[in-house]
């Protein structure tokens, strides 16, 4: 086996218990769905009603045997049984529908509100893999054993259960304390053995999760769309069948061990409902012959004490089945509402940002939370406003950070980011945002039209949004689609959507930055996707598509950096230099070497051409 | 079809029409009998299953029948002179005692066989993830295609519903089925009406499932729609990599307002559904109280007219208790089987289907690297009329390294995906060494291409097993190489496990996780490691690269590549410079070939391409 994955260490998680579980999960129900409530009550009671109904039948034919009814008493009596269990009947298998309709819909609703959720996370919980794991361990049970729906269902039957219990032992106590009492021991043995066996079966289940974990990861892999081509060419369909075999075969094992186990449980629970069944008949005949243990019944009687405690058994039975099922999935759902749980995104208010006069970085230290490699190591500069800067470094020196820091999406450790001399922090969180506007290295496109998707604080300004595209070179790509700028994108999702290349999407993505009205313009590797031609009308268009903003470029492509003002040399999580491209090339530095590995190959031909 | 026999069908473009698509994929007329038949076929040897299964339906269906006879007796001890409680207690405990026997007989039978059904279930999800991923590529464009197979997974994903549901349900049919007879058996004799009614029963609900079910089935891909959106929807919104532009660009809102409508019409389709099952439970319950109804009067009417004496009157209502509650659990198996059934028929077909790519025997004989033309190639989706290629005629000598270059669009991408042999071209031919590629069988072509596309990401195996595409016979000193080739050696080396490291959090805590270039770096290395590959395919291998890491690749290129053929697709127009030849496509064609050296004397695209990329390089020198 491997190892269980110890999450217990991880300090951060909030702890929930089984009851703050059941609450969260109540209070949400509640908040969505109240009907689902009623509904549910409603059909615990039709469904005990519609099972204790059923003694009547006998009871009252037998009674009329003794009393000496006629035909027509007789036929009084069946019609009216049956008009009470027509409309008992009836009335459950209306509410057993109206469940299934409140079901699907919070079927539907619980992936909405877990996203939701997320979307209210700081941002710094999403790069913690601590928290990606919970996501995980939080959607896993959800979606692959419906746990949600599994709690509600097995509620169901405990309330069930529970009224029927009541209404049977109502009935039984008429006839004997003591024998109810005997009924209740038994009944206690019986759970005896089932808790026993619920405890093994959560053992198992919970030896079985990282197997299954494994066996959920192999075989979604093998159906995921960006897998398949890889799956093709190298073949790799055997290995991963090889993967799945492999654990198909461990669950097998474990699944008969499993259900072989249940089935000597069930055997042993036999013979205690055969003990019951001895009790019931030996107890009800005997007691329908003579007085010995209490005053003679009647034959109807006979078969209500008979009848009522099978039931009673049964149900017991059901009851502590749905009550074990519902303490199992609460379990499972532990971390689902840890998740829920999860402390949300202040947004601290603040003053709002007055027009930029400059932005400087002072002296800041930075690390990723739960990461040993210094990023950021006293990094200090200063922009002016209307000045464009290109950030240049290695792979990995921190340039994006950069970015996320002067989001606001992370805090520095130490030292302070200033605009206009003040910390970053005492501004307005959503006001802050809504002045920058980034292209992010790893940007993404949202499943909405091309108009929200651009226009993203829905300003309507189609003029705007027309002019826009134009700059970008999207009109003719928009205009070729069947509803323009309302075709939405992401085709897993709507049919008549669009996908768009990979070029296409990243000049979308600059449209919706450039589109922003805001102070500062962050370009971070924005052409990476984009054909020579598209990537120099970018360049070209950079101050007119930036319209004197503060802007701040980030490229591997090191052309990008001669038509900026000056240039920042990120080196060791510090400026290594902040000047002008000509004034760097001069010197000896990282910046000149980087530049010349890319320019060399385009100079030698300057010199080829002109010989031409 | 005017394609000759020697090559591969393509059944991307043969599948488009809907009604040859039905045809191939349901090709079998949908009936019970051979749903079950072929959910069976697997288990016809399996006598110990057999016998089981038989035992059970006797146990299981013999249980109720214990009740009826109990009552029997007792009443009728009642009734007799001689009756003590001795002889009642001993009535009851031969009846608790046969009672013991016979259900945890039933219990064990159940549970002991329970996995073979689980297993069985599994099989036949391995054969439909093996048929997802060998299936051939082509199909995934086939618009129509994806629609009529979604949902396979319907019947292969749940204990208690679809194929595995079944096998449990038709397993415990066969007790019911047995108390069914005998109870019915035994009302029958004193009134055939009893025993009709509760027939009436089970065919009035049954009917009435089979209609509501078959009603949902026929709206399943509505279903399957609508629950597709909602899950990609809030995947989309809960995706952690869309966090950053999600939170500055503020697209909460837009979500929940994406998300509403789909709610409605998921829940408006839901109550239709319900509508109808309402509706139709009227008759059902009509008919389940009618057994009671029928059945107490007959009775009673027997017993005051003095043909039926106590104690059979007593077993009698009881059997009939009994038999209602039979027959309605039979009905509920046999709809549930009924609807389960359907979607079982979807599963099957699809894993029964002939979906790979077959046919063609063409080869390319030999090693060392191969010789590629293009000859009037033409392609279009399936399904559109935008000609991507358009009479693309490309020669790559073996052993040349070429570069493909374009603006975005030109359709650069699928001419890889062309030259493969993941699509078929739609007109024209593929040469490779002078044989047609499409008469060549697709798995022997794909092994001649080292393929590296953008994007990549390993999967959670070790790193060795990720270069090897294999967990069998990995030759360790050709990964290594293969590793320090790719320039990845260095990284794989200070890990802890070298290339046994597990990949990914997945499944190992500890497992790595690669940046965008050490994964495009694995992938070379996978490229590599195949003996086989004689041709070198790869898509901006350089993209996420800094400036000294992209020149670091150019400089290897040649131990790299060892004399293979070499395609490569680059924006950066200066590492063309490495290349033999450069091939410019645009719009479809190729509108430029030759050395680097050609292209930029003459004007075109090429040239201004390549002045416009470099005169930022210019201008600063100056």
């Amino acid at each position: 086996m491997s190892t269980q994955h110890s999450h217990k260490a991880a300090g951060a998680l909030p702890a929930v218990s089984a009851g703050k579980t059941v609450k969260t999960l109540l209070a949400i129900l509640w908040r969505h769905d109240r009907g689902y409530f009623a509904v549910l009550c409603l059909l615990a009671l039709t469904g005990a009603g519609s099972s204790l109904i059923n003694l009547l039948l006998p009871k009252m034919m037998l009674d009329g045997i003794q009393m000496g009814w006629d035909a027509g008493r007789f036929l009084q009596a069946v019609l009216l049984y049956a008009a009470a269990k027509f409309v008992m009947v009836q009335a459950n298998a209306w509410l057993t529908r109206r469940e299934k309709e409140h079901y699907f819909h919070m079927e539907s609703l619980f992936p909405m509100l877990f996203a939701e959720k997320t979307m209210r996370l700081p941002y710094p919980t999403l790069e913690d893999p601590e928290i990606l794991d919970l996501k995980e361990r939080a959607l896993f049970p959800v979606t692959h054993y419906g746990a949600l729906m599994q709690l509600f269902s097995s509620a169901l039957d405990t309330l069930k259960a529970l009224l029927t219990l009541v209404g049977l032992a109502a009935l039984l106590v008429t006839f004997s304390w003591w024998f109810v009492l005997a009924l209740l021991v038994l009944c206690a043995v019986a759970m005896a053995l089932s808790a026993r066996f619920m405890r093994y079966m959560q053992r198992v289940m919970q030896e079985m999760i990282p197997v299954n974990r494994r066996y959920g990861y192999y075989t979604s892999t093998a159906t995921k769309a960006e897998f398949q081509k890889e799956m093709r060419l190298y073949g790799m369909s055997e290995l991963m069948r090889r993967k799945v075999n492999g654990y198909t075969d461990e669950i097998t094992v474990w699944l008969h061990r499993m259900y072989a186990r249940r089935g000597n449980n069930e055997a042993m629970q036999a013979l205690i409902t055969a003990l019951m069944r001895f009790m019931a008949y030996g107890y009800a005949a005997v007691r329908t012959l003579t007085p010995t243990w209490g005053p003679q019944i009647s034959l109807g009687d006979f078969s209500v004490v008979v009848l009522a405690t099978e039931n009673f058994f049964a149900t017991f039975m059901q009851l502590v089945t749905g009550l074990f099922s519902a303490i199992q999935t609460v379990g499972y759902l532990v971390p689902f509402c840890q998740y829920l749980a999860l402390p949300e995104a202040a947004q601290p208010g603040g003053a709002a940002p007055e027009p930029m006069r400059t932005l400087a970085f002072d002296n800041v230290r930075f690390r990723y939370p739960n990461t040993d490699r210094v990023i950021l190591d006293g990094l200090s500069f200063e922009i002016k406003a209307g000045e464009k800067i290109s950030i240049v470094g290695l792979n990995n020196a921190g340039k994006s950070t950069i970015v996320k820091l002067i989001c606001r999406l992370f805090e520095p450790d130490e030292g302070r980011i200033l605009y206009n001399g003040l910390d970053i922090r005492a501004y307005d969180y959503a006001a802050w945002q809504k002045q920058l506007s980034c292209v992010f290295q790893d940007f993404r496109l949202f499943p909405f039209s091309l108009r929200d998707n651009i226009d993203t604080q829905g300003t309507g300004d189609e003029q705007r949004l027309r002019g826009v595209l134009n700059e970008i070179g999207l009109t003719e790509a928009v205009d070729a689609l069947p509803h323009g700028l309302d075709t939405r994108l992401n085709k897993s999702i709507w049919e008549d959507a669009t996908d768009f290349s990979g070029g296409q999407r990243q000049k979308l993505a600059i449209a919706r930055s450039l589109f922003r009205p805001a102070e500062m313009v962050i370009l971070d590797e924005p052409t990476a996707a984009l054909d020579p031609l598209a990537e120099s009308e970018v360049y070209e268009h950079f101050h007119q598509l930036t319209r004197g903003r503060t802007a701040i470029f980030i490229s591997h492509r090191m052309s990008s950096s001669t038509f900026c003002d000056r240039i920042l040399l990120l080196q060791d999580g510090r400026a290594a230099a902040f000047d002008s491209h000509h004034n760097l090339m001069r010197g000896h530095n990282l910046y000149r070497q980087l530049f010349e590995a890319q320019a060399q190959n385009y100079r030698a031909q300057r010199v080829e051409e002109q010989s031409v | 079809m005017s394609q000759t026999t020697t090559h591969r069908r393509n059944l991307a473009v043969d599948l488009l029409d809907q009604d040859r698509r039905k045809q191939h994929l349901h090709s079998r007329p949908r009936t019970l009998p051979r749903t079950l038949a072929r959910m069976y076929r697997p288990m016809r040897k399996n006598k110990r299953l057999v016998v089981a299964s038989i035992l059970y339906a006797l146990t299981a269906g013999l249980l109720p029948l214990l009740g009826v006879g109990v009552m029997h007796t007792l009443v009728g001890l009642l009734n007799a002179p001689d009756a003590t409680p001795r002889s009642m207690l001993l009535a009851a405990g031969m009846y608790a005692g046969a009672f013991f026997v016979l259900s945890a007989a039933s219990a064990l039978l159940n549970h002991y066989n329970y996995t073979s059904f689980c297993a069985q279930r599994i099989r036949l999800l391995n054969a439909a993830l093996d048929q997802e991923m060998t299936m051939d590529y082509g199909l995934f464009e086939n618009p129509g295609f994806k629609d009529d197979v979604a949902g396979w997974d319907r019947a292969l994903s749940s204990n208690d519903s679809g194929l595995e549901g079944t096998y449990h349900q038709i397993f415990r049919l066969g007790g019911t089925l047995v108390s069914a007879l005998l109870l019915g058996g035994l009302l029958a004799f004193t009134s055939p009406w009893i025993a009709l009614i509760g027939l009436a029963f089970v065919a009035i609900t049954y009917a009435a499932q089979a209609h509501v079910t078959h009603y949902k089935h026929e709206r399943r891909e509505q279903v399957s729609r609508l629950s597709r959106q909602l899950e990609n929807l809030s995947q989309e919104a809960a995706d952690f990599r869309a966090g950053k532009d999600l939170r500055l660009f503020d697209m909460g809102g837009r979500f929940q307002a994406a998300f509403a409508p789909l709610l409605k019409a998921n829940r408006a389709l839901y109550r239709v559904f319900t509508r109808r099952e309402v509706q139709l439970s009227v008759p059902e319950s009509l008919a389940l109280v009618a057994i009671d109804l029928v059945g107490a009067l007959v009775l009673v009417h027997r017993y005051l007219a003095g043909g039926l004496p106590l104690a059979q009157l007593v077993m009698l209502l009881t059997a009939l208790s009994l038999f209602a509650r039979t027959m309605q659990e039979m009905a509920r198996q046999l709809a549930s089987i009924k609807d389960e059934t359907r979607y079982v028929d979807d599963t099957m077909d699809f894993i029964d289907a002939d979906l790979q790519s077959r046919g063609g025997e063409g080869d390319v004989p030999g090693e060392g690297p191969v010789e590629v033309t293009f000859e009037d190639v033409s392609f279009h989706y399936p399904g559109h009329d935008a000609l991507v290629l358009q009479h693309l005629n490309l020669h790559i000598p073996a052993g040349q390294t070429c570069a493909l270059v374009g603006v975005n669009g030109a359709g650069k991408t699928t001419l890889v995906k062309l030259l493969c042999g993941l699509y078929l071209p739609t007109g024209g031919r593929i040469l490779i060494n002078g044989v047609e590629a499409a008469t060549i069988p697709q798995e022997r072509l794909f092994s001649l291409f080292g393929v590296v596309f953008q994007e990549v990401e390993p999967l959670a195996f070790t790193i060795a097993e990720n270069v090897a595409a294999t967990d069998r016979g990995i030759d360790r000193a050709r990964v290594e190489s293969c590793l320090k080739t790719a320039g990845l050696w260095d990284k794989v080396r200070s890990l802890p496990k070298g290339m046994d490291s597990p990949m990914l959090k997945v499944i190992e805590e500890d497992g790595v996780i690669l940046s965008g270039g050490e994964n495009q770096k694995l992938m070379i290395a996978r490229a590599l490691y195949r003996q086989g590959t004689r041709m070198m395919v790869m898509d901006e291998p350089t993209a996420a690269l800094d400036a000294l890491a992209e020149q670091r690749i150019y400089q290897e290129f040649d131990s790299l590549l060892r004399g293979r053929t070499a395609l490569f697709i680059s924006h950066r127009l200066a590492s063309t410079r490495f290349c033999d030849r450069i091939v410019l496509l645009d719009g479809g064609r190729v509108a430029q070939q030759g050395t680097h050296e050609e292209l930029i004397a003459r004007p075109g695209l090429y040239r201004q391409m390549f002045l416009t990329q470099g005169k930022y390089y210019q201008e600063a020198q100056a």
